[in-house]
Order: structure tokens, then C-alpha cells, then sequence
């Protein structure tokens, strides 16, 4: 079932007052259903329940030996009946994500969808019975050829299907076993308690000290504490860790896949030498990108070694002008324009019909995603805008989503959904657009090299990070499968191992605590090896914006950078990615897209040369980065701001 | 190996201290001696073994694999004879290092890795049941003629009655793994989650076994300090109410899973199979007991509310006599209760203690609870408890080398494999022999107000073994009937738990947060669900038994002796008669209600003659035995 990839930022545990001068928006769900007690809505889950019955009545036993044209027709139905499924569930999480109240309401409803999704089970498991001659002969059959790519898909997983009763088991135990693990882990981290002064606060509250107060010593002794009760609860992680290992380990040997990350790399459509690629680029680049950039930020502290709390603090100059919500949509369909008219026009309904939800109020969840909901529908964006440049930027990036996936939904639902090394592009892209044309409205030095070097943090999350994890996951999983359980300590061993080797020397993992970085990151628990898909879009779009900048034909490349947003899930990256001319298995093209981060930090210390300077040369010495910081800033400890689409039920992978 | 034989038995809970009061003990109680079975973990005796065990298995299953339905009968006995020997191996491999950890809780992250490969090593064997169940029953029957073969045939029908119709080979790995990787995750988070629990009291951190004790001990605390402490456990286990009720949810449902993928359509099928018992005979059990809630467990803790002076939660006033056994004490009285029943049966216990197959010395980091765990035929079982000198200890201990007097004689008489017994014969032995320990010390009490202590711990001991295990039965079959149709809240979990204590209490007992919360505190319900109702049969079976053999020795030494036959017999049987026909010489039909009404008519005798007394009132309640003494649930303390 769904599962939500949600990141919660800071800014609404701070509780920070809406100060827009006109009034935010809010998503109208009226696209999808009436409300949530609507007759519409409880009709469509019987019918949708019903259907399912019928379906598998009618279908269940004879997909191998149907004729070509009435395979076509059953895969109709079944796209029609898992669109109309996709529409319920988007409807109650995209509710539910707005206010908590409805998660019971929601869970209902969700429960209601996984039983009848089971009766679709069988469908995928058939179809990759087909014998390959047999498919061969009916492929040509009128309606079947338009859901090859579809067919395609479901049956690169054929040689790691089981037998459809060891599929059912599976399917049935998930609940239990790694789905009741998962919320374990969500349970644990949200009952967790902290002491900061005296005053108990909770994980968010905690992390948001951490990452964002001003104030050195607190932000440490956050970090002490905050890393105190993980420490407490580390025999609940480490088992949690193990338990999914073993799950991964016995399924996956079952299945067939010879490496703990094969599953991913077949559910992404991508081959381990692409992401050796990639990964490796990305490993070697270390020195020139975080290592360099950590100890310039270390030297900025005046410190040797920065503590791991001081990594993501901000630097000094205030977060730049407030941006009210009528100019940012301004900034955005501006930059939008340029790139392609088409795309701006689609950008502009967004916010003309009521499909995002801005406004930041109580029980609506942090943080910000986009939801592609179904073709018949249209996608919806939630964010929390208080008005920074950087709250400006998210919204950037959710609208590129968001554009992306109305482009790709003319596929049909079965074949809309991006891969996800691709699914990153038009988010990634615009957030560049974006951030370059906020930078260029900035005119004070010092708050352009803060809003700089908040974009290289933003990469060093996303790349670097993302990298070093997807390694620490290896190895954990590797040992498991070698030697059985790990022990918690070993768990951080190989967590202070990894971080230090992408870190670098200026950032100090000593500290006491450190070694428990590893026990509340989401991914590793409900995604495994999930991580990379991070690394391997921002660096494939570094590439592609680098393209665009360089490109003398600005209407050639809008062309071909449309087809490849349209193309939604019927071509693997490789196929999409042909026209640019990329070859992604070549360590060489990574090694472009890491170039743009190295340029970023060139500009950065070129400006900062020219800040010291100035302030030399007037005295001024009061901006000095120890007492300055902007409390505005979200820290993006663990995850890229990045968000993808819930899977849509009924996946069988 | 039989699937599950690395499944840990239930009821067992772990403490990290002594429990006060073992201060006039003039000898240590005794270790066990492990280097027997194996010097160590990592001993080339133990590695050796592993090896042989890895290439006996593999050679089977090259010898039989895809052949078993086909092989005539006296060569399908002789499998079954080399299959025997395999797991009798693997149960050597896999008790030692059950009772390796046992013995030290933190040897469990060492034992690991070992497990797994030994559970690697056993699964070339697994098709061989799986072919076993799938011969067409003509075929088997007629197999069965020959000699070699039928010897085997109850254990056949045993593994018939467990088997999964229908699924294939590879389903039953997945179910394996899963059981493995996920289901025994659970359990163990549930283990660790409680055994991280820590009270704040008096400047000590107790663990919630220390506090229990404390809780429960007659001396050293006031009522004040013990209800003080009651609060603090219910406050600590709330907080991990969220947790605990996620865990049981899952393993509810996981329950439910397992069982309609073998055709159960009710949620206690899976214990009702191993126990070898009709559900009907479950539903006339808990319709008939039902109807003693009033007259017994009511009426009794009216008794004892009133003898502690109202208000109940004032009866820790009481310091309870103390009686303390010093170990060597207790071994000469059960020696002396069990030679006047059978001079048999207490050389056989003289061994366990000659031969060091008893670990009693309290200490940090084993486990809590007491058990009796078989090895392989030629070994005497290992006897595990924490002896601090109560009388409820020397019960104990008398219960534990009932389990293993009884498993010896089975294991003799019918070899490894048909030596496995349902729980209600297996406490047949143990709580049989618990009573002749109990009338021995009964019997040598002169003191009124001790005696009057006896009877009090009896009653309450003989109610919390037959209708509170009753009571904790209807709990789970409330609580599973409210999973099927979605997960239970915590607090909904809670409601329920109250209802149905408050069913067996009755109006005299007022429930408080801990009897709310206290549900998390029993491992059955997490790890062996529906398992307690064995111990309400067994209970009632037993004495109905015991009862049967007190009028054997009124009528004279004949009928006595006539009864110390049938008796020793019954416990030679395993598993080669079913239940019914093992009681049937004692005169005892398990369908008839009039079979349970017996049954709970001796704990009316034992009332009326503690409400006959006219001694001074005693230590009343509080006086039960501390938790997790005995493989039961224990009773969540009555006082509010």
C-alpha cells in the first residue's frame, strides 16, 4: 500500500505565524470527490470491490491462453479498475495529509482497497506465464501493441516471480511482517522523548535545535541528547534493521536476485553497471566536493573540525527578502516561460484551479510532496509557504513534478508513472531555474553567498549523502547475508566508516553520538537501496541543466526535453535520455553532472574572497559567522527535499 | 528436525536479581553441569556433530527425495528410523544451546549465526514430511502391515493432523522463513521490550521482575510503599502500550494467516491440534467452569478480602509467616513425597540432582521462570529454576522433576519421536506430583497458622490454574474475534483484559491500572496464543486424578499399588494413545461435564476446611507465588 516518503521540515514546529500579505491557497479535492462522507465515494469503493470480484471471476486461470485482442481487452479493465482504485486512495491520502484527524477515516478506506487489490493479484502473476513465442504471436493483436512497454515491465520481474500461493503469502504477511516493522520504526522515533532545558519536546522539535538554532552550544547539546535516547533505543533499531535484512535476504533468495540492491535496480529499470557508475563517480568526486566544501564551512567556523550538529548550521546574513506568494507564482512562471511556453501554461493552471495546498496550519503534515493522482484527475501539490527563497524553491521543485506528471499522464495509468531515475527531471530542473533567477534578484553579497552555499548543501544531502548511504546499506546487508546478525555497534561502525569516508577529515565523528546517525533514517527501513535513485537524479539533471545552458539552439532543446517529460513509463533512461547524447553507464558523464557542483562551490569561495575583502578593507567584522544565523533556514539533515509519487495500489513489486 | 524446534517453550520471563528474602539459606542451590552434552560453543564435539549433522541430512535426502510415496512399507520404517536419529541429533545441537542461553540471556547474540546454520543444515530434510503427508491414505494403510513401518504409525498420524493440505514444498519454506525471520522477531522485540523496562523506586532501578517480586514479597515493604510501586508498574507498562499492542496485533494476525492457510476456522485450532483435543471438549470446559466463577473465585477472595480487613488493598499489611527451606531441605522432602508414591520414581529424581541436570542458583542475566527441557534419548532433561527458599520454591522444584521424571519414562518406552505429549498429559505428571509435595509439607506442618497459609496458597494456587487460565482463554477469544475485523487499540486491549478479570474476581477485588495494563506482562498471549486454557485442563484433569487416587488409597494397598501402575503406565504412553484412552482406567471421561464438575470439586474441599479454621488470619493474599515462578501466566497481583 502507499507509503509516503514525507519529509517534515521544521518550519511548522516552529510554529511560525503566516505573515502573506494576500491570502495562501488551498487544494480544492472536489476534482476527485464531493468530501470525505460523500455517497460518490462509498458507491465507488463497492463498485470497486465488486468489480474486483468480478474481474478475477472472469479473467483468473485463462490470461495465458486468451487471444491477443481479448488480452488487450482485459488489460483495459484492468487499467480502468486500478485507475478508479488510484482515485479513492489519492483521494484519502491527499485528505488525510491535511489533517490527521482523518487517519482512521483513511486507514479504512485503504484497508477496504488492499483487499480488493488482492483479487487482482493474479493478473500480473499470468501474465508473465505467457510463454515468450506465445506473446510474440499476439503482441501484434489491435490495442495489445499500445501496452507493450506496460507488459514489459511487469514481465522484467518474471523470472523472480513465485507461484501464485507463495505470492498470496507474501502479499498477506507484508501487514505483519515488514509493514508492521515499518510503523514499528515510525512509532518508535515519534514516541520518543527529549530533555532540552528541562522542557520535554518531541523529535521534530529537537532536530529543528539541532539544525537551526543560532546558538552553538544549543545546537550541540541537542545533538548530545538527541542522539542520548537514540543510543537508548538502539537495540529496537538494530533489531528492526536486522528483522528487514532477514525478510530481504530470505525473500530475495527465493526470488532469485543474487544482490542484496538487485530487486531495486529491476524496479528502477536500471543495470548495476549504470549505478557502479554513477556511485563510483560520485565516490571519487568526494575530495573535490565535500570534503572541499566541509572545510571551507569548518575554516568559516573557526574550527578545525566541525562538529557534526555545525554541518548543516547556517551561515551568516539574514534568509533574504520575504517573497509573498503572488511573487513567487511571478518568479516562477517567469522562469518557466523561458524555458518552455508549453510547460509555463500547464504551471499557471496550478494555480489558477485550486491544486495547491499552501497555507501551513494545524494537523496538516510538514514538508511538501506532489501527488499524481490519476490521468482522468490531475495532480495536486501540498507545501508549507512561509515566504524564504527557499520555501520558493520547494515550490519550484513540486511544480515540476507537478508539470511532469501532467505531461506523462496522456500515457494512460498504466504507463504514466515515471521510472525513477527520471522522475526527478523536471523537478530538479525548475528548482535551478528558480534558484538562479531568485539569486539574480539578490543583490547583498552576504546573503547571496548564504543562499549559495545552501545550495551546495542542498547537492551534498542529496549527492554525497545519498551515495554514502546507499554504501553503508551495502555493507550492512552484504555482512548480514555473510555473517547474520549485525550488533548495534557494528551497525555504527560501519555508519561512522561511511560517513567519514564522504564527509571527509573536516567533519568531526568523533563525537560522542555520532555513531547513532544511522538508526532514524526512513529509507533504509521501508525503502532499502532507495537512496541512490537521489544521487543519480540530481546528478543526471546537473547534466541535463548544464546542457540546456550550454545549448545554442534553446528551441531544439525544449523539444527534446519535452518528449522526454511526455514519455512518462515507456522508456527506460537510456532510451530517454538518447537524444542529449548521454551515455549514463560512462563514469564520464557523472563526472559532468559532479562538475556542476564543483562550480558551484568555485563561485561560492570566489565570493566569499570578495566578501572578506570588502569587510577588510571597511572593518567590518560583524557578520562574522559564529553569532549570525537564520533561524528560517530548514535543515535538511537526511533527505533531499525531494519527493516522489506513492506507488499506486495494486503493485505486485 | 521438526519445524519450530528452535521455538522457544512459553512462559518464561527473565530477572536480573534475587528476589529478597533467601537470607537464612545455609547452601547455595546448584548449577548445571552443560560440558556433558557439549564443553562449549565453541568445542569441536559441537562442531564435529554440526558436521555430522550436515552430511547425514544431505545423504538423506539423497537417498529419499522424490521416492518416499513410492518405497515399500518395511523400507518407509526404516526411513523413518534414520529420520529419527537425524533430528534426535539436532534436538541434542539445539537444546544445548537453548539451555546455553537460558542459563545466560546475553549468550543470545552469540548463538545466533550457529541457529541459523543449524536451521540451514535441517532444511534438506524438510521434504520428507512433506512427502510423508502427501501419500495417498490407501497407500499408507496398506504400508502400514509391515512391522517397521507400524511402530511408527501415531507419530505418522501426528504429523497427518499438523500437516498444511493443499500447499506446496516451496510454500512451506516460505512459511518456514517467515516464521523464522518475522514471527520470532516479534517475540523476541516483546522479550526485550520488557526486559528494558526500569522502575525508578526507593533509589533502586528495578527491573519489572524485581518489582514484581518486591511487589509480592510478604516482608521488607509496606503497603503503602507496595501500592506506591503497584502505581510505577502500571505507569512504566502504559508507556509501552503503544508498543506492545502494534506487537500483538501482528502476531494476532499472523496467527490468523497461518491458520486458514490450514483450513482452521477457529483462531485456538492450532493449540487445540497439538493438544490433541476436540474443540467441543474446549467449549464444554469453558461453559462448565464458567459457572465456578461464583462459587469459587468469587466467594474466595470475598474471604479473603474480608480476612485482610477491608479494604482489600490493606491485606500487604500481613507479614505472611516465613518458612524458609534451604535447598538440600527440599530435595530430602520431595525425595521423601515421591518414594511414598513410588520408589521408582524418587531414585529417578536422586539423578537430576546426582547428575547436575538442575540450575536453581538465582543470578544475574538468566532467565526467570522454571522449566524441565528433554534432550535426546540417553539424556535426562535439564531442570531450570530460581531457588530462593520459599515453600512455593520447594513446589516447584517438585513440579519441575514431575516434567522430568515423566519425560524420561516416555522417551524410554517409546523413543524420540513418539515421546511427545499434549501439554494437559504433560502437567499430568508435574502437577500430580506438585499435590504429593504439597500434602508431604501439609502433612509435617503442625503450626495452625502455617498450615492455614498453606491452604490459602493452594487455593489460590489450584483458582489461578483453572479459572483465571480460564478467564485469560476468553480474553483471547474476544480479543482475536475483534482483530478479525481490524486492529485493537491499546486501550480497547485493556478494556477487554478488565472484563474478563473482573469475571473471574469478582465484585471483592477492584480493578486498578495495573490489573488494566498488566495484559502485556504475559508472554503466552504474545508467543503461544490460546495456550493457557491447557493449564485449566490440565489443572482439573489432575485433580480429578489426584482425587481418583486418594479413594485408591482409602480402599487399601492393593488398590493403591493397582493405581501406581496404571499411573506409571499413563506416563510410558506418549503419544501412542489419544487423551481420552489414557484416562479411560482411571475411570475418567473427558466429554462428560460431570468429568470437570469433579474435577473442581477438590479445590471445594480445600475452601471448606481453610473457611473452617479458626486460626488467626494469616498473610491472606499476596501470599501467590511471584511472577513468572512457574511456566503459567502468573496472576497479575489481586490488591488493588
Amino acid at each position: 500500500m502507499p507509503y509516503w516518503n514525507v519529509h517534515v521540515t521544521k518550519w511548522v514546529m516552529m510554529g511560525k505565524d503566516m505573515q502573506d500579505d494576500g491570502c495562501l491557497p488551498r487544494w480544492d479535492l472536489r476534482d476527485l470527490f464531493p468530501s470525505d462522507t460523500a455517497p460518490e465515494l462509498f458507491q465507488s469503493l463497492d463498485d470497486v470491490e465488486r468489480d474486483a470480484c468480478l474481474f478475477s471471476q472472469r479473467y483468473s486461470g485463462k490470461i495465458t491462453a486468451m487471444p491477443g485482442k481479448d488480452l488487450a481487452g482485459a488489460i483495459a479493465a484492468f487499467e480502468s479498475l486500478s485507475e478508479r482504485m488510484g482515485r479513492i486512495q489519492s483521494y484519502a491520502s491527499l485528505s488525510r495529509a491535511v489533517d490527521q484527524e482523518k487517519d482512521i477515516w483513511a486507514e479504512g478506506i485503504y484497508n477496504r482497497l488492499r483487499g480488493a487489490s488482492e483479487k487482482l493479484l493474479f493478473f500480473k502473476l499470468e501474465i508473465n506465464r505467457i510463454s515468450e513465442i506465445d506473446l510474440l504471436t499476439r503482441v501484434a493483436a489491435p490495442g495489445l501493441a499500445a501496452y507493450a512497454p506496460w507488459i514489459g515491465q511487469v514481465r522484467s520481474f518474471r523470472g523472480h516471480q513465485l507461484s501464485e500461493e507463495e505470492e498470496t503469502y507474501i502479499q498477506q504477511k507484508f501487514p505483519v511482517a515488514q509493514g508492521a516493522w515499518v510503523r514499528l520504526f515510525d512509532q518508535t522515533l515519534m514516541d520518543m522523548r527529549f530533555n532540552l532545558d528541562g522542557r520535554e519536546v518531541t523529535k521534530e522539535q529537537i532536530l529543528n535545535v539541532m539544525n537551526t538554532s543560532p546558538d552553538k552550544r544549543e545546537r550541540h547539546q541537542a545533538f548530545a541528547e538527541f542522539n542520548r535516547v537514540l543510543g537508548e533505543n538502539g537495540k529496537t533499531f538494530s533489531l528492526i534493521t536486522n528483522t528487514l535484512a532477514g525478510l530481504k535476504a530470505r525473500t530475495d533468495e527465493r526470488r532469485g536476485f543474487t544482490s542484496p540492491e538487485s530487486s531495486r535496480h529491476l524496479a528502477n529499470r536500471i543495470d548495476v553497471k549504470t549505478v557502479e557508475a554513477m556511485a563510483g563517480a560520485v565516490r571519487d568526486g568526494y575530495a573535490r566536493t565535500a570534503h572541499r566544501y566541509y572545510e571551507w564551512k569548518a575554516k568559516k567556523f573557526g574550527v578545525h573540525r566541525l562538529h557534526p550538529a555545525d554541518r548543516n548550521a547556517p551561515l551568516p546574513g539574514d534568509a533574504g527578502k520575504k517573497i509573498p506568494w503572488a511573487e513567487a507564482q511571478k518568479i516562477i512562471l517567469a522562469a518557466y516561460e523561458k524555458v518552455s511556453p508549453e510547460m509555463a501554461a500547464i504551471a499557471k493552471e496550478f494555480f489558477d484551479k485550486g491544486w495547491i495546498d499552501a497555507e501551513p496550519r494545524a494537523g496538516k503534515r510538514g514538508g511538501a510532496f506532489t501527488h499524481s493522482t490519476v490521468p482522468s484527475a490531475h495532480p495536486y501539490i501540498m507545501v508549507n509557504y512561509f515566504g524564504s527563497p527557499r520555501d520558493v524553491q520547494v515550490l519550484a521543485h513540486e511544480l515540476g513534478h507537478g508539470v511532469h506528471q501532467v505531461l506523462a499522464a496522456r500515457q494512460g495509468y498504466l504507463k504514466a508513472s515515471t521510472p525513477l531515475t527520471l522522475a526527478e527531471t523536471a523537478s530538479v530542473f525548475s528548482e535551478m531555474m528558480v534558484f538562479r533567477a531568485l539569486l539574480d534578484r539578490e543583490d547583498d553579497m552576504i546573503a547571496r553567498r548564504k543562499m549559495i552555499a545552501a545550495k551546495i548543501e542542498d547537492m551534498m544531502n542529496t549527492v554525497v549523502r545519498q551515495t554514502a548511504f546507499y554504501t553503508f546499506e551495502q555493507r550492512v546487508h552484504g555482512e548480514y547475508r555473510e555473517k547474520g546478525e549485525l550488533p548495534p555497534e557494528r551497525i555504527s561502525r560501519i555508519w561512522v566508516e561511511t560517513q567519514r569516508q564522504s564527509l571527509g577529515a573536516s567533519v568531526n565523528m568523533d563525537v560522542p553520538g555520532a555513531e547513532n546517525g544511522w538508526m532514524y533514517i526512513p529509507h533504509f527501513i521501508n525503502k532499502p537501496f532507495y537512496v541512490y535513485a537521489y544521487a543519480f537524479g540530481d546528478c543526471l539533471v546537473n547534466a541535463l541543466y548544464d546542457e540546456y545552458q550550454k545549448a545554442p539552439d534553446k528551441k531544439g532543446f525544449e523539444k527534446k526535453y519535452l518528449e522526454l517529460l511526455k514519455a512518462g513509463g515507456t522508456k527506460p533512461h537510456e532510451e530517454a535520455l538518447a537524444p542529449f547524447g548521454f551515455d549514463t553507464a560512462s563514469p564520464a558523464f557523472w563526472k559532468r553532472g559532479i562538475s556542476v557542483i564543483e562550480r558551484y562551490i568555485d563561485e561560492l569561495i570566489a565570493l566569499d574572497r570578495k566578501i572578506e575583502a570588502v569587510q577588510k578593507s571597511t572593518g567590518d567584522f560583524k557578520n562574522s559567522a559564529r553569532d549570525m544565523v537564520d533561524p528560517l533556514r530548514p535543515g535538511n539533515d537526511n533527505q533531499p527535499v525531494r519527493r516522489k509519487k506513492p506507488p499506486a495500489p495494486g503493485g505486485v513489486s | 528436525m521438526k519445524r519450530g524446534d528452535f521455538k522457544r517453550a512459553a512462559g518464561r520471563r527473565k530477572s536480573e536479581d534475587l528476589p529478597a528474602g533467601n537470607d537464612n539459606l545455609p547452601a547455595a542451590p546448584p548449577h548445571w553441569d552443560l560440558a556433558g552434552l557439549y564443553p562449549g560453543l565453541d568445542s569441536a564435539e559441537l562442531m564435529a556433530d554440526k558436521e555430522k549433522l550436515d552430511h547425514l541430512a544431505r545423504a538423506f535426502k539423497g537417498n529419499y527425495q522424490d521416492s518416499v510415496a513410492y518405497i515399500s512399507g518395511p523400507e518407509l520404517g526404516i526411513a523413518i528410523q534414520e529420520y529419527e536419529e537425524i533430528c534426535s541429533l539436532s534436538s541434542r545441537l539445539a537444546s544445548y544451546l537453548f539451555l546455553f542461553e537460558a542459563g545466560d540471556m546475553s549468550n543470545f547474540i552469540k548463538t545466533g549465526k550457529i541457529k541459523a546454520e543449524l536451521s540451514d543444515i535441517c532444511k534438506p530434510l524438510d521434504f520428507f514430511e512433506d512427502e510423508l503427508v502427501n501419500i495417498p491414505q490407501k497407500d499408507i494403510l496398506v504400508k502400514m502391515a509391515a512391522p517397521e513401518l507400524a511402530r511408527y504409525a501415531p507419530w505418522i498420524a501426528n504429523i497427518l493432523d499438523g500437516a498444511l493440505t493443499g500447499g506446496s514444498e516451496n510454500l512451506s519454506h516460505l512459511r518456514h522463513d517467515f516464521f523464522m525471520a518475522n514471527t520470532e522477531a516479534w517475540q523476541r522485540l516483546y522479550r526485550e521490550m520488557l526486559d528494558a523496562q526500569r522502575i525508578d523506586f526507593q533509589g533502586r532501578r528495578l527491573t519489572l521482575d524485581e518489582a514484581d517480586v518486591l511487589m509480592n514479597a510478604g516482608r521488607g515493604i509496606s503497603a503503602q510503599d507496595k501500592n506506591n510501586l503497584r502505581q510505577a508498574i502500571a505507569e512504566k507498562l502504559k508507556t509501552q502500550g503503544k508498543k506492545s499492542a502494534l506487537i500483538y496485533n501482528a502476531l494476532m494476525q499472523d496467527n490468523r494467516i497461518e491458520g486458514r492457510l490450514h483450513g482452521y476456522t477457529r483462531p485456538d485450532q492450532a493449540v487445540n491440534a497439538e493438544n490433541g483435543i476436540a474443540p467441543e471438549v474446549i467449549d464444554t470446559m469453558r461453559s462448565t467452569l464458567r459457572e465456578y466463577y461464583a462459587e469459587q473465585s468469587h466467594r474466595f477472595y470475598e474471604w479473603a478480602s474480608a480476612q485482610a480487613g477491608a479494604p482489600a488493598a490493606s491485606s500487604g499489611k500481613n507479614e505472611p509467616v516465613k518458612k524458609g527451606y534451604s535447598f538440600d531441605a527440599a530435595r530430602k522432602l520431595i525425595l521423601r513425597a515421591f518414594r511414598k508414591f513410588s520408589p521408582g520414581f524418587s531414585r529417578t529424581a536422586a539423578r537430576f540432582f546426582h547428575e547436575k541436570r538442575i540450575d536453581a542458583l538465582p543470578r544475574p542475566g538468566k532467565e526467570s521462570g522454571a522449566f524441565s527441557q528433554p534432550v535426546c534419548p540417553g539424556e535426562l532433561s535439564f531442570i531450570m529454576m530460581n531457588y530462593t527458599g520459599e515453600l512455593q520454591d520447594v513446589v516447584v522444584l517438585g513440579h519441575e522433576l514431575g516434567h522430568g521424571i515423566h519425560q524420561k519414562l516416555s522417551e524410554d518406552a517409546c523413543g524420540f519421536f513418539k515421546s511427545g505429549v499434549s501439554t494437559p498429559v504433560a502437567e499430568t505428571a508435574s502437577i500430580f506430583m506438585e499435590m504429593l509435595v504439597f500434602e508431604e509439607i501439609l502433612q509435617q506442618e503442625k503450626d495452625p497458622a502455617i498450615r492455614k497459609r498453606l491452604l490459602v496458597e493452594k487455593v489460590e494456587n489450584m483458582l489461578s490454574n483453572s479459572l483465571q487460565q480460564l478467564a485469560y482463554y476468553e480474553f483471547e477469544c474476544r480479543v482475536h474475534k475483534e482483530r478479525e475485523s481490524g486492529e485493537v487499540p491499546f486501550e480497547r486491549i485493556s478494556d477487554l483484559w478488565v472484563e474478563a478479570q473482573k469475571e473471574y474476581y469478582g465484585p471483592a477485588i477492584v480493578m486498578d491500572d495495573y490489573n488494566r495494563y498488566s495484559w502485556m506482562t504475559v508472554p503466552h498471549f504474545f508467543e503461544t496464543p490460546f495456550y493457557v486454557y491447557s493449564y485449566a485442563f490440565a489443572q482439573v484433569l489432575v485433580s480429578s486424578l489426584y482425587q481418583a487416587y486418594q479413594e485408591a488409597v482409602e480402599k487399601g494397598p492393593e488398590a493403591r499399588m493397582e493405581f501406581v501402575d496404571s499411573y506409571t503406565e499413563l506416563l510410558q504412553t506418549g503419544m501412542t494413545r489419544s487423551l481420552h484412552e489414557m484416562f479411560w482406567p482411571f475411570g475418567l471421561d473427558l466429554e462428560e461435564p460431570e468429568f470437570w464438575h469433579s474435577g473442581m470439586s477438590l479445590t471445594d474441599k480445600y475452601m471448606k476446611e481453610l473457611f473452617a479454621m479458626e486460626a488467626p488470619a494469616p498473610a491472606g493474599r499476596n501470599t501467590s507465588a511471584p511472577a513468572g515462578k512457574k511456566e503459567k501466566p502468573s496472576p497479575p497481583s489481586k490488591s488493588p
